[in-house]
């Protein structure tokens, strides 16, 4: 099928092709900055902890450990099991703590409540608290990512 | 929706509040002479692409940099290992400064020999002046970040200099160490001068120098406008910018492959007690004062070395800054031996610099 | 122009030539460069920190970039001297003289 008439002229493909590859140029420029300026802060595989610093707390009590830059919780069950909690709220991302006498986690910023399990039960928060995968080895608590044996 | 009849419309609405369409207007009007020292021309843009890089590298480095005493050299490591192509962000950044620099002086030279500073320009040039000190200072201010032995040990120097000025040599020399001594006083105080103080001065010096630029023209060679030449020039808007626009794609190219293939190393942290590292050099910039500086003897009568040295250099910038009011007769002797005087120069540092390397 | 275009290079390259001998350069880069980086990292007080790309599919990609960019600077000159003539032939035809206006 023959068109009758250009889409275009000879000028505006010229102009197009040359203001298109400077603007490829610009963007090519443009992806390291943008690379540089949102670097990726991966979380850890696994945290190994001393045993020794978690074994021994008190039931339905918790202790907190850094999962990368984030802070965690260790929890220990009134059968003596040990619990890992990423304790950021699934609301706005704000540090939850654990009341006992409740057996609640709850996070003052916009009133949100979680269960003593991490379910979500009250509130803003969307998600329940991402649980860890957690093991002893030895002398050591190894604390890993959801999902990973 | 016509994309023509829209932009159009966006266009007359900006047009109608900014009236904008003025400045292009003056682009089209602005015309810049064909002739032997056109191609000097191109100096003045690519000082201020090359300045435009290093604010928007500068801006990026100065989200992972800490300006502290124990943070300083671990962040720009940190920079260059863990952020993603960091280590290139830093290269253009150092590569772009000697790129500003050099050209910095091409144009300086070129409009000594030129005498484009002749009347009515000398406050073109004279602002000028004030860019090229600014510029170092930024080069200066700049080195000490890093806090790595060598850039501590020439800043070290590099502030103590002042100091052999009569009076208030030693008020300088507190002031630009925040003290007597470095300390990690002098690096805030630097990082501050180069982030925040120099960029705010040397962003109004440059409005100046740009509004009278704009406001006079540009000039002819000596000569020409007695000599009542058939003006050969070329319209600013569109034929020079175009011509401006390959002269940048060249010479961003070039930056980019130099920062790539040349990156700058980082040293050891500075240790404030360690003595002074051997082989001590300034930036290239001010390799040829630094061994002028070298030259003169310790004492001369009962005068101190480096005090007269000093006073020389002061009186030689002093000079530089009044050149157009001197060279009030271009086209005579005087005006001829000034010239010589500019290629004289060209040779003195470039001669000095190779010397300070060799030494 | 061409004229313009080889005192511009030859001025780049003197330059370039100082800047190499005058910089500080961590030069692994021109063959395929390790990650010696990476050392920075494992001890607490390294004596220099290289710059270079991570790894090799770093490197390569850089490469590839910086070919890219010359290859685009190359055409985009191309057209943009198509666009200097034109300019130059209406300026030279008084197009743009205010008589026309």
């Amino acid at each position: 099928m023959k068109l009758k008439e250009s889409l275009f002229t000879r000028r505006q493909f010229l102009n197009g092709l040359m203001g298109g590859w400077l603007g490829a140029l610009a963007v090519s420029f443009l992806y390291p900055v943008l690379k540089f300026l949102f670097p990726p802060t991966p979380e850890p595989e696994q945290v190994i902890l001393p045993l020794a610093d978690y074994r021994d707390i008190a039931s339905n009590s918790v202790k907190q450990f850094a999962w990368g830059s984030k802070p965690g919780y260790i929890k220990k069950a009134d059968d003596g099991t040990l619990v890992a909690f990423v304790a950021v709220c699934s609301h706005l991302d704000c540090t939850v703590s654990y009341l006992a006498d409740q057996r609640k986690f709850f996070c003052a910023c916009h009133d949100g409540w979680y269960d003593e399990n991490g379910t979500n039960i009250k509130g803003p928060p969307p998600k329940p608290l991402r649980r860890l995968v957690l093991a002893i080895e030895g002398e050591n608590l190894v604390v890993k990512r959801e999902g990973k044996a | 929706m016509n994309i023509k009849k829209v932009s159009a419309g966006i266009q007359a609405w900006f047009e109608e509040r900014l009236g904008l369409s003025a400045i292009l207007d003056f682009m089209k009007e602005k015309e810049v002479p064909q002739n032997k020292h056109t191609i000097w021309s191109y100096t003045g843009s690519l000082i201020l692409l090359f300045f435009g890089i290093q604010v928007v590298t500068g801006i990026m480095l100065a989200f992972f940099y800490k300006p502290t005493l124990e943070l300083a050299n671990k962040s720009i490591g940190r920079i260059m290992t863990e952020v993603p192509l960091g280590w290139i962000i830093r290269s253009v950044h150092f590569w772009s400064a000697t790129f500003m620099i050099a050209i910095v002086f091409v144009h300086l030279l070129s409009i000594w020999i030129i005498k484009s500073y002749r009347r009515p320009r000398e406050l073109t040039w004279m602002s000028g002046v004030f860019l090229l000190v600014l510029s170092l200072a930024f080069g200066f201010t700049g080195y000490l970040l890093p806090w790595d032995d060598l850039s501590l040990a020439a800043t070290k120097v590099g502030t103590d200099i002042p100091r052999s000025i009569p009076w208030v040599g030693v008020l300088a020399t507190k002031f630009l160490r925040g003290g007597d001594d470095i300390s990690g006083d002098t690096l805030s105080r630097f990082f501050t001068f180069h982030v925040c103080i120099l960029p705010l001065c040397i962003l109004a010096v440059l409005c100046l120098h740009v509004y009278f630029i704009q406001k006079q023209g540009m000039s002819l060679p000596l000569g020409a406008e007695e000599k009542g030449e058939g003006r050969r020039a070329l319209p600013f808007w569109p034929n020079f910018i175009w011509r401006e626009t390959i002269v940048w794609l060249v010479f961003s190219g070039l930056l980019i492959t130099v920062a790539v293939f040349l990156p700058p190393s980082l040293g050891k942290a500075a240790d404030l007690m360690a003595p002074a590292p051997s082989g001590i050099k300034p930036e290239w910039y001010f390799l040829f004062l630094f061994q002028t500086l070298k030259i003169f003897p310790p004492k001369i009568l009962f005068v101190n070395g480096d005090t007269i040295a000093v006073l020389v250099i002061f009186a030689g910038v002093l000079l530089f800054f009044l050149l157009p009011m001197i060279d009030d007769k271009p086209e005579e002797r005087k005006g001829k031996i000034i010239t010589l005087c500019a290629y004289l120069f060209m040779i003195y540092a470039v001669a000095m610099s190779i010397w300070s390397l060799l030494d | 122009m061409m004229k313009t275009g080889k005192t511009c290079l030859l001025i780049m390259v003197i330059f370039v030539a100082l800047g190499y001998c005058l910089s500080d350069h961590g030069l692994a880069q021109q063959t395929a460069p390790p990650a010696k980086a990476k050392e920075a990292q494992a001890k607490p007080q390294p004596d220099k920190v290289v710059a270079a790309p991570q790894n090799i599919r770093e490197s390569s990609r850089i490469y590839v970039f910086v070919g890219w960019m010359w290859v685009s600077i190359a055409v985009l000159i191309y057209f943009l001297r198509l666009k200097i003539q034109e300019a130059d032939r209406l300026y030279a035809a008084r197009f743009f003289s205010p008589d026309r206006k």
